[in-house]
């Protein structure tokens, strides 16, 4: 039965209208038909009813012909009465042969029966009569004719009573068949108002199941119009056209989701890119103005520095030039650098130059030594990383410490990453202050009068935004006078 | 809410939907078997499809068809015809034309019937009759009342002598609770029934007062009654009352058509208690009567049994080619007494 309805639901819409159609006159065809052969099937019984009584008539008219043929041979012995009495007798006991002539305790049928026996006997007897006619047996005709008539005149009553009786059965019969055709007409307008109220209720059930549907699927529409996507699937109830435009609708909703989706993320991502690119300007802005107002004007620095230089050659002076020329390697590297991205070895010669100026200003206080892997060299990294952090090591680490300073440089491979560390044994950091040095809240105090003016914290982002998050910027102490340690890992990149 | 709505109000319709449909197909099986059930309700009037059919044909011949006690005869007959393939009918019951006793002899006759029972008289008409049908093959068993010249096969009735001294017995039993010097008694014989049956009745009545040594004191008259023509038993005892300077004590009829009669025409008079009534054989009417104490008593004769008695007779001479020459048939009297003492109803199996 589901399966069927099932089916059904499935079928297109034309085909739900051809059969919704067909079922509808079918049962009217149906009922039509089944009404038709009630009526005909009564009319039939109606006409039959008395055929009983007619066929009663035609016996007892006989009858009379062959008494009446009989007596007329009688009186006038002609051959036509003769024959008139044969043909007559013939058919009268033709007709006498269909009657019943078994003994039964109905009534009707015994009177058949006995009916037909008293037919024998009274033939018998006219026949005796004609006989005794011929033979010109006067006094015995005249006896035959007598007990003749007598018997027809028993076997009129008889038959006349039988007719009655079957008459009024017939008629109760009749009655039966009459009253009953009454009710076929009331039962004939009822059913057609049922199949018809039936049939608006099957068209209404068959469009129902057609537009409601489309109902659900308007309602949604709807709703999507307004700009609401997150709507739910709309139910597909059959596989009909209506289902179809459904489906087509339920997937035309998600693949929008789907596209509003894609671009909403690659909008996200272009964003993010953006941003990046932004941020890592304005931190190298931000450096280079640093720098800039640390160094007023480079060049002119750089002539005085060189002039300086020349006349230290000129005395023979060389420790002196070499500190010249070394100050002017420090300033020119940041003065040359219009790109924003150099090499390590740039950057350890940078703290090379660094390293040497304030070693002639301390007089060689400070011990610094490198580890450097030569094939690490060539790693590309944001300018002025390495700097600060050597000057950071400086200015917080072994200023003033009583014992020997000592500053190490370490560049190591560690698998596919590249850690560069710078190490002292100066004063060492205190852990809660280690932590706001991570997290970035500790803000240098002020611009320290010998700092190039770039913090760990500009450094720390730079990195960040160059590397995108792959890069690590550690600071480790173990406590106050344990010294402390600056490690960036980088990833390893293969030229 | 909205399609929710929808939901519900399609759920309603696939209902009535449904509901039509069971409905419809309902009054279509209920209308198929009512016309199957009417056609074939009028086809069964036409041809009464349900018969017996029976190898012996025997007809009852009398001319108180309707009377209660012929049915019963009949109904005897039936009964015990139907074990022997026999079909017993009262001739003459559906025909328009009420014939006489020896014109439905002459018709069973000619219909060649199997056996006749008819109640018989002494008329030289019945012999001539009872004759024919022996000629023509057919037996012939006389009940109830004899035909003792004819050809007949058997006689199956009361005995006369019998019925008689019962009569009398009854008659000197209320003649001496009355205590009267001169106790007058009107016995109603049928004028249509000549010969001896009804002169041993009241022989032996007489001879049963005689030797109880009432003869001084009860006097027996009798009167013809014409049963023959049409409603003149009536007429005759309405008679009896309106012309009668002086109304008998007792009337002692001898058969059930009278007793009727005489009660109704006893109750229309205001003659209850007056005229004493012994009547013969028990309808619904006469039984009643005797519980109002208005019929003193009645002899009733075991119709059922002569029934039998007469489709055996018939039997046994098909059978044989001879059978006994009298059936004697139980008698039994009825009274307020057996009512009283068998309770209701009950009474009429009471044999003496």
């Amino acid at each position: 039965m589901k399966k069927i309805g099932r089916y059904i639901a499935n079928l297109s819409i034309r085909t739900k209208f051809v059969i919704m159609f067909i079922a509808t006159s079918m049962i009217l065809l149906f009922v039509n038909t089944f009404m038709y052969y009630n009526i005909n099937k009564i009319t039939f019984r109606l006409d039959e009813i008395y055929i009983s009584n007619v066929k009663l008539n035609t016996t007892a008219d006989v009858l009379a012909d062959v008494q009446e043929s009989m007596t007329e041979y009688l009186n006038t012995k002609t051959t036509d009465a003769m024959e008139e009495y044969y043909r007559s007798e013939e058919e009268f006991s033709e007709l006498i042969r269909e009657l019943e002539d078994q003994t039964t305790d109905n009534n009707l049928k015994l009177m058949e029966r006995n009916i037909r026996y008293m037919s024998e006997s009274y033939l018998e007897l006219t026949g005796k009569t004609i006989e005794a006619k011929r033979g010109r047996n006067v006094e015995k005709y005249k006896e035959y004719y007598e007990e003749a008539g007598e018997l027809y005149s028993y076997l009129e009553t008889y038959l006349f009573s039988l007719n009655s009786e079957k008459f009024r059965i017939n008629t109760q019969s009749y009655e039966v068949l009459s009253s009953s055709m009454q009710y076929l007409e009331w039962i004939s307008i009822t059913i057609f108002v049922i199949i018809g109220v039936f049939n608006v209720l099957l068209v209404a059930l068959v469009t129902g199941s057609i537009t409601r549907p489309l109902l659900e699927l308007s309602e949604v529409a709807g709703q999507v119009a307004k700009g609401n996507l997150d709507v739910e699937v709309v139910p597909v109830h059959s596989e009909d056209e209506v289902g179809v435009v459904t489906t087509a609708f339920n997937r035309m909703i998600v693949s929008i989701r789907e596209y509003i989706a894609r671009i909403r993320e690659s909008m996200e991502k272009e964003r993010d890119m953006k941003e990046k690119e932004l941020l890592m300007e304005a931190h190298l802005k931000d450096a280079q103005l640093k720098y800039l107002q640390a160094q007023i004007n480079p060049h002119f620095l750089f002539n005085t520095l060189n002039a300086g230089a020349q006349l230290a050659m000129m005395e023979s002076a060389d420790r002196t030039y070499d500190y010249i020329q070394n100050m002017a390697a420090f300033f020119r590297y940041n003065i040359k650098k219009d790109n924003d991205v150099v090499s390590l070895a740039d950057e350890i010669r940078l703290v090379d130059n660094y390293i040497y100026i304030l070693n002639v200003r301390f007089s060689g206080e400070i011990h610094f030594s490198k580890e450097v892997d030569e094939k690490l060299l060539h790693i590309k990294v944001p300018s002025m990383i390495l700097q600060p952090i050597v000057e950071n090591s400086v200015n917080y680490g072994i200023r003033d410490i009583d014992w020997e300073g000592k500053i190490t440089l370490s560049i190591q491979r560690e698998g596919d990453r590249v850690c560069i560390a710078v190490t002292d044994n100066g004063a060492g950091i205190e852990s809660s202050r280690l932590e706001e040095i991570r997290t970035g809240r500790a803000q240098s105090e002020g611009n320290a009068a010998d700092s190039n003016g770039v913090g760990l914290n500009n450094v720390m982002e730079r990195l960040h935004l160059f590397f995108g998050e792959q890069d690590t910027f550690e600071i480790v102490s173990e406590g106050i006078g344990k010294g402390t340690r600056v490690c960036i890992t980088v990833p390893f990149e293969d030229m | 809410m909205k399609r929710k709505n929808i939901l519900e109000s399609r759920r309603a319709l696939k209902r009535l939907c449904f509901l039509m449909g069971l409905l419809l197909a309902a009054i279509f099986l209920a209308s198929m078997v009512y016309f199957r059930y009417k056609i074939r309700e009028s086809a069964e009037l036409v041809d009464s499809l349900e018969y017996h059919t029976y190898d012996k044909y025997y007809v009852i011949i009398t001319d108180n068809r309707k009377n209660s006690f012929w049915q019963s005869v009949r109904e005897g007959a039936a009964e015990a015809g139907g074990d022997s393939g026999v079909f017993v009918e009262m001739f003459g019951e559906n025909l328009s034309v009420d014939y006489d006793k020896e014109e439905l002899m002459k018709i069973a006759i000619d219909a060649k019937v199997d056996g006749i029972i008819v109640e018989a008289e002494e008329s030289a008409y019945m012999k001539e009759c009872i004759r024919r049908a022996d000629e023509a093959g057919i037996p012939v068993v006389t009940a109830l009342s004899d035909s003792p010249e004819s050809l007949r096969q058997s006689y199956v009735g009361i005995n006369n002598y019998n019925l008689g001294r019962e009569y009398g017995n009854q008659i000197c039993e209320i003649a001496e609770k009355k205590e009267q010097d001169a106790y007058r008694v009107l016995v109603l014989l049928d004028a249509e029934k000549e010969g001896s049956g009804q002169n041993i009745v009241i022989s032996a009545m007489q001879e049963m007062i005689r030797s109880r040594k009432m003869e001084d004191s009860v006097a027996v008259e009798t009167a013809q009654i014409e049963g023959g023509s049409m409603f003149a038993a009536e007429e005759s005892i309405r008679d009896i009352f309106m012309q009668s300077e002086q109304l008998p004590d007792m009337i002692v009829c001898l058969n059930e058509q009278n007793t009727t009669c005489v009660y109704q025409t006893v109750v229309d008079y205001n003659k209850v208690g007056q005229v004493e009534i012994v009547g013969y054989y028990e309808s619904e009417t006469i039984r009643s009567a005797i519980e109002k104490e208005i019929i003193y008593a009645t002899i009733s004769i075991d119709a059922k049994q002569m029934g039998k008695y007469c489709v055996d007779a018939l039997n046994e001479y098909i059978e044989n080619g001879r059978v006994s020459d009298y059936y004697d048939v139980d008698t039994s009297l009825i009274n307020a007494e057996t009512f009283a003492s068998s309770g209701e109803g009950g009474a009429n199996e009471e044999d003496r």
